[in-house]
């Protein structure tokens, strides 16, 4: 990945969503045994309980656009970045507005995710 | 579409007439490709293709009625604007104006295009119709005929108004646009109108040269303005004709059945002059000039025939659903609609709709296109004459909230010796009242900020203009700031520099934590591994990450309006340097948008007390926790807010106490006691 944490982040973004959309539970790379998905206010730590909490969720067909990414350094090198977006899941017309956090760590040249926090903020 | 005008009868009524393979011609569409008359038929939105496209196609027009004889090729405005020979001008009346300009879409298309474009809501924009009357300006410009632009199309009046529009936004250093909203000319001189904001930016160009010439710029009195030709004005008076005739004031029924058969529009050559989508609306524009307001509309017209006119998509209709957002009725029989996705672009319009007619469409009754159809009306009853939903589900629909396929939880605050509780109370009172003082307290040389505004935002019905100049020029969001340097200057690192971009930004209020809790949302972890700002703790130190939605509002530091909007807003704190402030904020993420209420919370988190808020454990004050624990049970039982805090009341504050009681008078409790729906 790029040194820059702008472009860190961005690309860190488009990947994420991506293999979202397609197949959540390889996300697994992205987390570690220290990472901690908060969704919806229920958090879970540790990779196997995350992907295992992302499969589960209600829905099928999922398909994310992201609105406005922002990024700043994070601590030790890692990136924090704020997403807002909307989701649109399965047959749902309408679609739903989240916010994502997400507290990239850096790890041998790449990074993973250390903190999620995903909320929908408003229909 | 779709009133299809003598031609197409004459295809139809004569099959020996030479037609396109393929057969039937459906929409104007194809008819418009391979037809004799008119290629322009997206002139309208077609704000910058060269004025020679539209020029060939009108080339074909045949004379019109009015005796003017429009020339068979180039701009037709030149020719027909030749002062009214000393006759008093006419009051304008922008209907007619607007007409006038829709139909010919002559040389300065591109504006009737943009006054068009303002009510075309096929594109998705969340600002009102365009200001009409009150605040608007006209002014009158010399000098166009003078320029080299004037032997460019259309007499050079579209490279004109591109030329004031930019360069009173340059001039004036604005970070908006600049709008002309009308143009007529006449003569040599041009009559612009715009609001009063940007006419005064526009007048700034006094003086200017423009292509070679000197242009004058002044503001007309008050009370005189350029006047209609009596054309336009005769134009507005037959379409008003028509409207009358088809108009049952008894029934409030719009019949606009047919119209390609109608005498008054053949006679006038309508669709000789102007595609039938323009036709169309024209017609809505004089149908909504006719009502003084949306109520009188709403009442005087609750149901539209459109019934035998060719069309084939509702785009080409799309400005019935703005000039009549409340319809009841509608007849689209005997139209060319082959399937539903033919009437996905109203997905979200036409809320009150409540029978529609579709037979004698392509389409039949083909079961799975009537399902999705009547899940894009949600108040739709009648189908064709198939009743798809009782006046009951629909009620009990619109009662019901949202339910979101992810369940969602309210606040989670997992404080740390409520550190995070009192960080975000002090924060945003401070925020409100003096971030000179804010600042100096929790940021310090490394401490980082940066914030995003989304600029488009769902289109909420009847909401205010939401402008956010004032925040633009500071917003980092990385999808639209793709430029290094600019991403850099946009990242504010260390108290003073954040302390100079909140200087910037326009003043707030946020809504109070211990207050109002409830239009909150908050999260709140412990983090480790913080760098250690004393450097002494290698594995780092503990802080923590919350994450804030809610809603603010500002005010415009030069209009002074005030707006609502919403934020969602991530700190990571953690431990301050020796000797400083306890806490310190290490990064903070903001990001802006236009306001919109939180979702209802419908779900209950695992393993945690429903209520993980702060106030449940370590209640801020008594009053937030009674609060808390309405809306708690305003949410477990769908009664309203007062009700919720009378049931509490008799229960002295005991969730579960009220609980019980609830389900023991559920039975007689009255009709309001339960949440309205909210229309």
């Amino acid at each position: 990945m790029a040194a820059n944490f702008e472009d860190v982040a961005k690309q860190f973004v488009n990947f994420y969503y991506q293999q979202f959309d397609t197949d959540r539970k390889q996300l697994a790379a992205l987390y570690r045994d220290q990472s901690m998905l908060t969704f919806e206010s229920s958090a879970v730590l540790g990779t196997n309980a995350i992907v295992e909490k992302l499969s589960a969720l209600p829905f099928q067909q999922v398909k994310h656009q992201v609105a406005t990414l922002d990024a700043q350094p994070g601590v030790n090198g890692g990136v924090l970045v704020l997403v807002t977006g909307q989701l649109l899941v399965d047959e749902e017309q309408r679609p739903m507005n989240y916010t994502q956090t997400f507290q990239l760590m850096p790890e041998s040249g790449s990074f993973f995710v250390f903190n999620d926090i995903f909320k929908l903020v408003y229909g | 579409m779709a009133p299809s005008g003598p031609r197409a009868q004459r295809n139809t009524r004569n099959p020996s007439a030479p037609t396109k393979p393929g057969g039937r011609s459906g929409g104007i569409k194809k008819r418009g490709a391979g037809g004799p008359v008119r290629t322009d038929r997206d002139g309208d939105l077609d704000m910058d293709a060269p004025a020679a496209k539209g020029g060939a196609g009108r080339g074909n027009r045949p004379p019109n009625t009015n005796g003017t004889s429009a020339p068979p090729t180039g701009p037709r405005r030149s020719t027909r604007s030749a002062p009214a020979g000393g006759r008093a001008p006419k009051p304008t009346t922008r209907a007619a104006d607007m007409v006038k300009k829709i139909v010919e879409s002559g040389g300065s298309g591109n504006l009737s295009s943009r006054i068009a474009a303002g009510r075309d809501t096929s594109s998705r924009h969340t600002r009102s119709r365009p200001v009409n009357g009150v605040d608007r300006v006209t002014l009158v410009v010399r000098g166009l005929k003078e320029s080299k632009a004037s032997s460019n199309d259309g007499g050079g009046l579209r490279d004109l108004l591109i030329f004031l529009e930019r360069k009173a936004a340059t001039v004036g250093k604005l970070h908006r646009t600049v709008k002309i909203n009308k143009s007529t000319m006449k003569g040599d001189l041009v009559y612009i109108t715009a609001n009063k904001e940007d006419a005064e930016e526009i007048k700034k160009i006094n003086g200017f040269e423009f292509a070679s010439a000197r242009l004058s710029i002044e503001e007309l009195p008050e009370g005189t303005s350029p006047g209609l030709s009596e054309q336009s004005q005769s134009l507005k008076d037959q379409l008003t004709t028509v409207l009358g005739q088809r108009y049952n004031q008894e029934s409030k029924l719009m019949n606009l059945s047919d119209l390609g058969q109608d005498p008054i529009l053949q006679q006038m050559g309508m669709f000789n002059q102007a595609t039938p989508e323009k036709v169309f609306r024209a017609l809505m524009v004089i149908l909504e000039d006719n009502f003084k307001t949306a109520q009188a509309k709403r009442e005087g017209i609750h149901s539209v025939s459109l019934a035998g006119n060719n069309i084939d998509d509702v785009h080409q209709i799309m400005s019935l659903a703005d000039a009549l957002p409340d319809l009841l009725n509608l007849d689209l029989s005997r139209n060319m609609f082959k399937d539903a996705k033919a009437l996905r672009k109203w997905s979200h319009r036409l809320r009150k709709l409540e029978a529609l007619y579709l037979s004698d469409n392509p389409v039949g009754t083909d079961a799975s296109a009537m399902a999705e159809i009547t899940k894009l009306f949600p108040r739709l009853q009648n189908l064709s004459g198939v009743q798809v939903r009782t006046k009951e589900e629909v009620e009990a629909a619109s009662r019901a909230p949202r339910v979101f396929p992810i369940p969602q939880f309210g606040t989670d605050f997992r404080d740390l010796n409520r550190v995070g509780e009192g960080f975000v109370t002090e924060f945003f009172a401070l925020y409100d009242t003096d971030r000179q003082t804010l600042a100096a307290k929790y940021y310090d040389e490394q401490s980082t900020f940066s914030f995003s505004v989304m600029t488009s935002s769902a289109h909420i019905p009847n909401a205010p203009p939401l402008t956010w100049s004032s925040y633009i020029r500071l917003s980092r969001n990385h999808v639209r700031i793709t430029h290094p340097p600019s991403r850099y200057q946009r990242l504010f690192v260390g108290g003073p520099l954040v302390q100079d971009a909140w200087s910037k930004l326009p003043l707030t209020r946020h809504p109070s934590l211990t207050v109002e809790f409830d239009k909150y949302l908050i999260d709140c972890h412990p983090m480790s591994g913080l760098a250690d700002p004393t450097g002494s703790e290698l594995g780092g130190v503990e802080g923590m990450i919350i994450t804030m939605h809610g809603e603010f509002e500002d005010q415009d530091p030069e209009t002074k309006v005030t707006s609502k909007r919403s934020f969602s807003r991530t700190f990571v704190i953690g431990p301050g340097f020796p000797g400083r402030n306890p806490i310190r904020v290490v990064s903070d993420l903001l990001q802006l948008r236009a306001y919109s209420p939180l979702p209802p919370q419908t779900g209950v988190p695992e393993g945690i007390q429903t209520s993980a808020a702060p106030v449940a454990n370590a209640p801020i004050n008594p009053v937030a926790t009674q609060e808390q624990m309405a809306i708690e049970l305003s949410k477990q039982t769908g009664m309203t807010l007062d009700y919720s805090k009378m049931c509490l009341d008799a229960a002295q504050y005991n969730l579960e106490r009220a609980l019980a009681t609830f389900n023991e008078m559920r039975a007689q409790l009255p009709a309001e006691a339960f949440a309205q729906p909210i229309a």
